[in-house]
């Protein structure tokens, strides 16, 4: 699953770089011949709008990469040839429609093609739709239209196993998405959806401190001209002082359409197919903000305040603001009126790492608090420091004896909900004891093997995780824990596999249907559990999924599903009552039929 | 180490060059000024910021006062009106500035008229300050096909067209980039209406040599760094074989740069494609229209039909002087020109580990192919890399003139026709570089040390043009105060000297065997040249003057140009303008040129309009009619009495 993800990734970075970047390849001249796969892509699902010009790549399974690329011709049609035998995804895009892989609707990752050696497989058909436009103008508060600005479209998004509004590529955004000298903007190509618009001011707008002539600066200036002695009022110097301390002044700042800084009452745009919406206008005026007062307490003696690192992280959008700590550990930041999750921690000094936590950098403190901030006021919040959780991990076999032949086992621990200031993935290598810090919290735990090759192992799982000699499911709280914990993984080389045909939801140009099989246990319903697993059918309509942990699942097939909405436990719940249980063993190699919708 | 910069693709670096005179009261103390006078004054001034079109008022502009140490930012209310007050007697500039807008400093009644200082007595109050901000211009227009369809997501470039060494430049690096929509439409916006613009469809062909093992899969490790240095320029990610945006197999990768080709080329890289395309409908500079605009003209209609054409393949080798070359760029441009100018290659390529270079799809017609191979320190490879306000991307290359690598040049002329060419080889030369140090003449102590250092010179081709695409730098002083350039390729060069670092001396002239080479070109073939003598001088020659209206009153704030009366020199005098000076007058009239080289000169007062460019033949000749003639001597100061209705 790791490796599919990474490569759909590299495939949708590829059509966003296509608007001025085309990746052309040169074909091989001294290829043997190979296989080849023909098709037609066309803007409507029934294959009767053909699209010129529509680059269509394929993309080996196997080896990963870009494979080989094409352009269709004036009758929309393509092949690519001298492919070596093996399962390809097969993708289609072109400037101002949405990019699509072979088998799956836009947005979804596609079922590969398998192609024998000397293959020639024809009448591929990739459904290229036209994409949708958002367009409106921004305005200031009195109606003149905002040049210095910039667009962004979100959506709601799966983020650390919550839903929060999250920017589409940044990369398109950057170039194409900057209002123009009459305040217009227009975002095309988009896929149908639901979409949050939002306007951000440029640099001179957000240039603080400035100070706006008002009447009471004019009389002033008047009666000085008349003669006589202007009180020093407005735009003293003391007052543009002043303006440039104020925060709790309003302010420039990202706003959602139709005008709100808040993200959860930015109003939803929602655009089907090819739709072009132009009335999406924006009001970027000063806003209301709210602030975060904040006070680090707990602070041990020698810990330099430049030490403690603080994140505020907006709960209903992705990505946090960054705010300096004072000497006294205190903090304050304007922000939007909205949830807030505030965090601070610190780091063994020498190790300072923006990304993700290692063993080189152990933590030593932190502490974190949630918040809802409104506008007009300051939420004050106190931070007290807690010093971080020794954790003590090896790997072992599932007798408890021995190592088990892995290059390493991926560890990641998360604090579901949560930013990512909790927790993160580790590695640990088998027969070595790895030392990890962190906060007292509730976490997911979840283990990935990866194989003496490299590769993610589906042959090796999770057999038991012991925290202290007592065993723990998916979670492990270390709220109440002390403060070292010794945690053992035991590694199964026989997980369990479910194999078996769906039937129902496949046709032509349909979409296959995602496989979903979680655990019956609601409490190991968490983000990027091991044992909450997705698969697509292939062609002939048969799934597989290994590499299984024994115990307790559910399994069930649904048409189309958000990427990663398969972690949430709400979206599980509505699984269950048609979903079939399977008990398994390790070792077991189980075949079970599945029904669109239920049913066997 | 005394590296050297060359900015690639800077915009900042022309800009500063070449319009060297800002008035000094203009020119801000390093640090940040603080935002109140440290001695407060009773003084006002107030005013109104208008557009300079219809007169009516602009709101929410900044409104910016400095001088005197200090500067105040106010935002101006609905009426445009904006006040400072408590201001101590002095000097102030005060600037309106409003996004999308051009302008808005004292005294300017058109676009290209010049600011001035606004003097302030002990606590005088000033009330009638009008500031005017024009609308800047928009170009608007579609990019079709041959067929008539929208070409989405490409770019569209707005390339300004200054003067440059008396004749006419276009300025590639101060390009105002747009894309098209998903209709085709393009808007090329917030254009300074103080030049005028051609608009261009950039199409370059990007290919990067890959070696195949055998299995359809490249090898890592063959991207060489330029080609990651002209990636990025464009604002993409390094190319790395398996990356996202990258296709690796076959003997090339392939990167088009614009809009893309309807066909994928073959393996013979014959193809049709696109090519760079000027307005209305041109391959080059030469045939493009020049596009001026009015304030808050917007030009529309500026549309682009593209066709694509028959490309072919140019292959080749580059051998330096130890074999063949690698990694090393390779560019192709429809014309010479072109390569310094637009700065739109047709095609830009590198040599793999052999030294071949391969063109898959180049464009018909007559065309240049240049290689400069710079050496660059070990381990530094290519520095920073930042964005600029346009989008264009600037890296830094650095460059050390004291090394002894030679940097290569090599430069080749094709016609291209449906003919592939498969053996264009060429060698790379070093360059003749040019040496000598300094020569301090006056009756102070000379300085010595690192303050020689100080001193920074240029070998510049006459035509101002850098040396190759990003390179402009070329000399350095060292603490002993000699001077070495890099290798230089064969042409006419002047070389230049200023000291604005060094108190008391003045550059008063570079020699070679007893004759002036900074005002007169000098022919650099392969032969290094040494035994250049740069010339410090105490008591430079300077101009101290008057401007004064023919009944006698003094005229404040004019601008006042000085140039050579010699007309053969009005063109090919370089990059930088040390004989062309231009200066304000006080509020008494006066002006001072502090230093300038030796020689016959015409001083004329100018008209407040007087633009950016005025140092090329068509305005010089005007500017001669009203002027006075002049003699400056080193250790002189040369008085002129100027009247501003022409005359003497």
């Amino acid at each position: 699953m790791t490796r599919g993800r990474a490569t759909g990734v590299a495939f949708l970075v590829a059509a966003a770089l296509g608007v001025g970047s085309w990746p052309l390849l040169a074909r091989a001249e001294q290829q043997p011949a190979g296989a080849s796969v023909a098709g037609i892509v066309s803007a409507a699902a029934d294959g009767s709008i053909p699209v010129a010009r529509a680059w269509v790549m394929v993309r080996s399974v196997e080896a990963g990469g870009i494979g080989s690329t094409t352009l269709t011709d004036e009758s929309g049609r393509f092949v690519l040839d001298r492919l070596p035998a093996g399962r390809y995804i097969v993708a289609a895009a072109k400037a101002g429609h949405v990019p699509v892989e072979h088998g799956a609707l836009a947005g979804r990752r596609g079922v590969p093609i398998a192609l024998a050696a000397g293959e020639r497989r024809t009448g591929v058909t990739l459904h290229l739709p036209k994409g949708a436009v958002i367009s409106g103008v921004v305005r200031d508060g009195h109606g003149r239209p905002v040049t210095d600005c910039s667009v962004a479209l979100y959506q709601r998004r799966y983020v650390e196993g919550r839903r929060a509004l999250t920017p589409l590529q940044t990369l398109v955004a950057r170039n194409l998405i900057a209002c123009d000298d009459l305040g217009r903007y227009r975002v095309f190509g988009l896929a149908a959806g639901e979409y949050a618009v939002a306007a951000d001011p440029g640099l001179y707008l957000r240039e603080v401190g400035i100070h706006q002539i008002d009447e009471a600066d004019i009389q002033r200036a008047l009666r000085l001209l008349a003669g006589g002695r202007g009180q020093a009022g407005t735009n003293s110097r003391d007052q543009v002082a002043a303006a440039a301390g104020a925060s709790d002044d309003a302010k420039f700042a990202r706003v959602f359409h139709p005008g709100t800084p808040t993200a959860n009452e930015a109003d939803i745009v929602t655009v089907r197919a090819g739709e072009e919406r132009d009335d999406i206008d924006i009001v970027l005026a000063p806003v209301g903000l709210g602030r975060i007062d904040g006070a680090i307490t707990g602070v041990p003696p020698g810990l330099d305040s430049d030490r403690l690192r603080v994140s505020i992280q907006d709960l209903d959008v992705s990505g946090s603001l960054g705010v300096s700590v004072g000497p006294d550990g205190r903090f304050s930041r304007s922000v939007a009126a909205g949830r807030y999750r505030v965090s601070v921690r610190t780091r063994a000094s020498g190790a300072e790492s923006a990304g993700v936590p290692t063993s080189a950098s152990p933590l030593e403190y932190g502490a974190a608090a949630e918040l809802d901030v409104r506008a007009g006021t300051a939420t004050v919040v106190s931070l007290p420091l807690q010093p971080a959780r020794r954790l003590d991990i090896h790997v072992s076999l599932d007798d408890g004896t021995g190592v088990p032949p892995l290059r390493r086992v991926v560890l990641a621990v998360l604090a579901p909900g949560r930013p990512a200031d909790s927790g993160g993935s580790f590695s640990v290598t088998p027969g070595e004891h790895e030392i990890l810090s962190l906060l007292p919290d509730v976490y997911a735990v979840t283990v990935h093997a990866i194989g003496l090759d490299g590769q993610p192992g589906t042959t090796w799982a999770a057999q038991s995780i012991t925290a202290n000699g007592r065993r723990v499911g998916s979670t492990l709280d270390l709220r109440q824990s002390p403060a070292a914990i010794d945690v053992e993984i035991r590694m199964t080389s026989r997980p369990a596999q479910v194999r078996g045909r769906v039937e129902g939801g496949t046709g032509p140009l349909q979409a296959p249907p995602f496989i979903i099989m979680f655990p019956s246990d609601r409490s190991a319903w968490v983000w990027r559990s091991d044992r909450i697993r997705v698969a697509r059918p292939d062609e002939a309509g048969t799934y597989v999924i290994d590499g299984l942990p024994a115990g307790d699942y559910l399994l069930a097939a649904v048409t189309d599903v958000e990427d990663d909405a398969w972690f949430d436990p709400d979206v599980l719940a509505t699984l269950v009552p048609a979903a079939i249980p399977v008990t398994l063993a390790n070792g077991d190699d189980r075949t079970q039929d599945l029904r669109v919708g239920g049913g066997r | 180490m005394p590296w050297l910069s060359a900015r690639i693709l800077a915009p900042t670096m022309l800009a500063s060059l070449a319009f060297a005179a800002i008035p000094a009261w203009l020119t801000a103390s390093p640090q940040r000024p603080a935002d109140r006078p440290t001695t407060p004054g009773e003084g006002l001034i107030m005013g109104r910021v208008v557009d300079g079109t219809s007169d009516a008022a602009v709101p929410q502009a900044q409104v910016t006062l400095s001088g005197g140490g200090f500067r105040q930012v106010v935002l101006s209310d609905d009426k445009g009106r904006f006040a400072f007050f408590d201001l101590p007697a002095g000097r102030y500039a005060v600037n309106a500035d409003l996004p999308g807008h051009c302008c808005g400093g004292v005294g300017q009644t058109t676009p290209l008229s010049r600011e001035r200082a606004l003097p302030l007595a002990r606590d005088e109050k000033v009330a009638d300050v009008v500031l005017r901000l024009w609308k800047n211009g928009a170009i608007t227009g579609h990019v079709v096909d041959e067929r008539g369809e929208p070409l989405v997501g490409i770019e569209v470039r707005a390339l300004p067209v200054s003067a440059l060494a008396g004749r006419p430049y276009v300025r590639g690096d101060a390009a105002v980039l747009a894309r098209t929509d998903d209709r085709g439409e393009y808007r090329l916006a917030d254009l300074a209406l103080t030049s005028g613009w051609i608009v261009a469809v950039p199409s370059i062909a990007l290919s990067v040599p890959q070696p195949s093992n055998g299995r359809g899969r490249s090898s890592p490790g063959t991207i060489p760094s330029a080609a990651t240095r002209e990636l990025l320029r464009w604002g993409l990610p390094p190319l790395s074989p398996g990356a996202a945006n990258v296709t690796a197999s076959g003997d090339f990768l392939l990167h088009w740069l614009g809009p893309p080709p309807p066909h994928v080329p073959d393996g013979s890289g014959v193809t049709n494609a696109y090519r760079t395309r000027f307005f209305p409908n041109g391959d080059g500079v030469a045939q493009a229209e020049q596009i001026t605009l009015a304030p808050g003209e917007e030009r529309s209609g500026v549309t682009f039909q593209l066709r694509p054409e028959r490309m072919t393949r140019l292959e080749g080798t580059v051998t330096g002087v130890a074999g063949p070359l690698a990694g090393v760029t390779v560019r192709l441009a429809a014309d010479s020109d072109a390569i310094a100018t637009s700065g739109l290659d047709a095609a830009v390529t590198f040599t793999d580990q052999r030294g071949h270079y391969v063109f898959p799809a180049a464009p018909a017609g007559p065309m240049t192919l240049s290689v400069l191979d710079m050496p660059e320190p070990p381990g530094s490879g290519f520095g920073m890399i930042g964005g600029s306000a346009n989008g264009i991307r600037t890296a830094t290359l650095r460059v050390d003139p004291f090394s002894d690598a030679p940097a290569l040049w090599a430069r080749a002329s094709v016609m291209l026709g449906d003919t592939p060419v498969t053996r264009l080889d060429l060698t790379a030369r070093p360059g003749a570089r040019v040496s000598g140090d300094l020569q301090f003449r006056g009756s102070r102590p000379p300085p010595a040390g690192v303050a020689l250092t100080r001193v920074s010179l240029s070998v510049e081709r006459v035509d101002g043009l850098p040396l190759a695409e990003a390179f402009f730098s070329e000399a350095r002083v060292n603490a002993s105060g000699e001077f070495r350039s890099v290798g230089l390729p064969p042409g006419r060069y002047v070389i230049r000297a200023s000291a604005p670092r060094l108190d008391g001396w003045w550059p008063a002239g570079v020699e070679l065997d007893g004759r002036d080479v900074m005002l007169h070109p000098i022919e650099l073939g392969d032969a290094d040249l040494g035994d250049v003598v740069v010339i410090l001088s105490d008591t430079p020659a300077s101009i101290a003057g008057t401007v004064r209206t023919p009944r006698g009153s003094p005229v404040p704030a004019a601008v006042v140009a000085v140039f050579p009366v010699n007309a053969a020199m009005w063109v090919d005098f370089g990059r930088s303008t040390p004989h062309f000076v231009n200066a304000s007058t006080a509020d008494d009239g006066s002006f001072t040129i502090p230093s300038l080289p030796p020689g016959d000169y015409y001083a004329a007062a100018a008209p407040a309009d007087l633009t950016r460019d005025w140092r090329q033949a068509a305005v010089l000749r005007g500017l001669a009619s009203t002027a006075t003639r002049i003699t400056v001597r080193t250790g002189l100061q040369t008085s002129v009495a100027l009247t501003t209705a022409g005359g003497r």
